[in-house]
């Protein structure tokens, strides 16, 4: 049976150890060693292992970033987050409506051509041609580096609770085991492995999400019936705010919703796009798939709220409980299964993603930034792979508080120092250097101390408006000063090649 | 120049949102005035971003019709989100199984741009946003810049 767990927010009891659970469990992660094995075959260079030969499809890339964008938060902690405040958790999932479309309008085309006329890899790397500036670069890679560490040790922590409620291993063994599998196909076959392990965990994760989510509405006795009874015990819940301040609620959408602009997991796909025109469906097809793997946060949360107020579940010891607890009383055994393969695809994917941009600032844009390169790129992107895979789950094992402060401002550093630079940098030419330099300084230090300072109690902004939200409008706002500032330095700072690439 | 008035927008934006979380400082709980400001500086950065990534340089077309129609709805959901009563549990009002409100939030601004943004970007593509005449520059880009770092 599996080991009790005390990290706050994760206790998970399900069936762990049952054979079908396994069975699905272990069928799931051969596929994965299988798709590994293929890559790895096929890794011979740093551009497959960071860039997939950019050879990749239309439906795999957005199979790929639509997996890497949903971790393990959209099957257990979105759901969980439903049951705490209401429907107003629904505006970080809701802010993808218009995030998708914006994203491929605002980066899309002009970092797939970039990367036909540019040797560039990563998000610093664009940063750095754009700017012709390596001091940018060596910035935007260390905001990408501490982001990446946070997110790398909250998703294994996650991986080890659910590798435990499939095999029943124990915590502190699923954590090393399901971080062992990442590190095996992550290592051997870089991004292309990723991409196709993603294609699989994301189909994954999309059948399971569309079969909770009508277990859900049947079980809760369909929406209308959900909602008033909902109602009836707590009418806040189902206001369009929930139980947060309004201003909670935006800042969420603005953070997430601007962010995706800045998830450099996400964003650095589209340099791998085998042909720019594949671009015109890609929205659509994100879109379906985003819907279709949201389903479950929705779905879930309703029905889990409708049963507990009326007494047909008991209530839940932790918010977090609610899909486990779900899936253990309501759906039948082989959809408990498929779920928890597709809360692991969702962890591993995006596990896999971030290491991959995690090692090529380490090995690319690192070094770049003090004028050095790297001569064996592949083989000491394999060696940072595995430091960064170790250095994610020995934080996830034995920091404690760490993993947890560490996992709160990922998402607004990458928000607060990459939209400035790159989302509206590589659009505008009269972004200058000095903007950009001030942006990502601003937001890496906004970010890193309102968030430490609300993380130890020491002080909160009032009103419920959260810390990424204030660092993201702080260093945009800083940005357009400082490039107003210095707007006579503006046309020096981009080379002719990538002011044409911006004009298209 | 649409992308110096699209990050005009955007920089009136995000001033929009530092008033919005000036508010609570000045009363707590947050001021009405500072939750549109927060509404109207989310909606208004959403879609100067999208006029901004649209833009084509040197070149001038009307405002394109979803831009129009996905401000309408952002702008208008978030307004009727704002303004409309709490749901009142005595006599429950649904909208498609939801309070209005929450219909609002799903229905609206959550289920309408997912699929009205990415039609725009299809319909628009060859014609607007990736001309076969950029994929030819690109390419003499990439020979060019080839050529040079072969001579060097």
């Amino acid at each position: 049976m599996s080991e009790p767990y005390a990290e706050p927010g994760f206790e998970v009891d399900t069936a762990a150890g049952e054979p079908l659970i396994v069975a699905v469990g272990l069928a799931y992660f051969i596929i994965v060693a299988v798709i590994g094995y293929w890559a790895a075959r096929r890794t011979h260079t740093a551009e497959t292992f960071f860039l997939a030969n950019r050879t990749v499809g239309l439906v795999a890339i957005t199979l790929a970033a639509m997996s890497a964008t949903f971790s393990g938060f959209a099957f257990i902690g979105g759901p969980g987050l439903f049951q705490q405040v209401g429907l107003g958790s629904f505006f970080l999932f809701l802010s993808l409506a218009v995030s998708i479309a914006m994203t491929t309008w605002v980066l899309a085309k002009r970092m797939r051509l970039l990367a036909d006329i540019r040797p560039v890899m990563t998000i610093p790397d664009a940063i750095g041609v754009r700017y012709r500036s390596r001091l940018a670069q060596g910035l935007a890679a260390i905001s990408i580096l501490i982001g990446v560490l946070g997110y790398m040790a909250t998703n294994i922590l996650a991986l080890g609770i659910v590798v435990d409620a499939i095999f029943g291993f124990g915590f502190k063994w699923s954590l090393w085991l399901g971080m062992g599998a990442i590190l095996a196909y992550a290592t051997a076959g870089g991004i292309l492995a990723g991409i196709y392990t993603d294609v699989f965990q994301g189909l994954i994760m999309m059948l399971a999400s569309v079969l909770v989510f009508l277990f859900a509405i049947d079980q809760g006795g369909g929406l209308a019936e959900m909602s008033t009874r909902i109602m009836a015990a707590d009418p806040a819940f189902l206001s369009p705010w929930g139980h947060l301040p309004p201003q909670t609620a935006f800042s969420f959408m603005l953070v997430f919703g601007l962010g995706l602009l800045g998830q450099p997991h996400v964003i650095h796909k589209f340099y791998m796009l085998k042909d720019p025109q594949m671009l015109k469906w890609f929205p659509i097809l994100l879109s379906l798939a985003f819907l279709m793997a949201g389903l479950l946060w929705f779905g879930v949360g309703m029905a889990v709220k409708a049963l507990v107020v009326d007494g047909s579940m008991a209530p839940l010891a932790t918010p977090d409980d609610a899909t486990p607890a779900f899936l253990q009383g309501f759906t039948p055994l082989p959809l408990a299964a498929l779920v928890f393969a597709g809360a692991a695809a969702a962890i591993m994917s995006t596990v896999n993603s971030f290491v991959n941009v995690g090692a090529a600032a380490l090995v690319r844009d690192l070094p770049k930034a003090f004028g050095l390169s790297v001569r064996r790129e592949l083989f000491w992107g394999r060696i940072a792979t595995v430091v960064l895979c170790i250095a994610a789950a020995l934080i996830a094992q034995f920091s404690g508080f760490l993993v947890a402060f560490l996992a709160i401002f990922g998402l607004g550093l990458f928000a607060s120092t990459l939209v400035p630079t790159l989302a509206v940098g590589l659009n505008w030419e009269g972004a200058t250097r000095a903007g950009a330099i001030a942006a990502l300084v601003t937001g890496l230090g906004v970010t890193l101390s309102l968030e430490a300072l609300a993380f130890f109690n020491f002080y909160r902004l009032p009103g419920g408006v959260t810390a990424s939200g204030a660092a993201l409008v702080t260093s945009l706002l800083v940005f357009f000063i400082v490039c107003r500032l210095t707007h006579r330095s503006a046309p020096a700072d981009l080379d002719s090649d990538i002011r044409e690439i911006m004009r298209m | 120049m649409t992308q110096e008035r699209a990050v005009g927008g955007l920089a009136l934006s995000m001033a929009l949102l530092a008033v919005g979380y000036a508010g609570p400082f000045i009363t707590f709980p947050a001021p009405n005035w500072a939750v549109w400001a927060t509404a109207m500086g989310t909606a208004g950065s959403f879609l100067s971003l999208i006029a901004l990534g649209s833009a084509r340089y040197g070149e001038s077309r009307p405002v394109p019709w979803a831009l129009g129609l996905l401000a309408l709805v952002l702008l208008g959901g978030f307004a009727a989100m704002i303004l409309l009563p709490p749901p009142d549990p005595a006599e429950p009002v649904l909208w498609l199984g939801l309070p209005p409100g929450a219909a609002v939030l799903i229905y609206v601004i959550g289920l309408l741009p997912l699929f009205l943004a990415p039609v725009a970007y299809a319909l628009d593509f060859e014609r607007w946003t990736l001309r076969p005449e950029d994929l030819e520059r690109v390419k003499e880009l990439a020979a060019e810049r080839r050529a040079r770092e072969s001579d060097s």
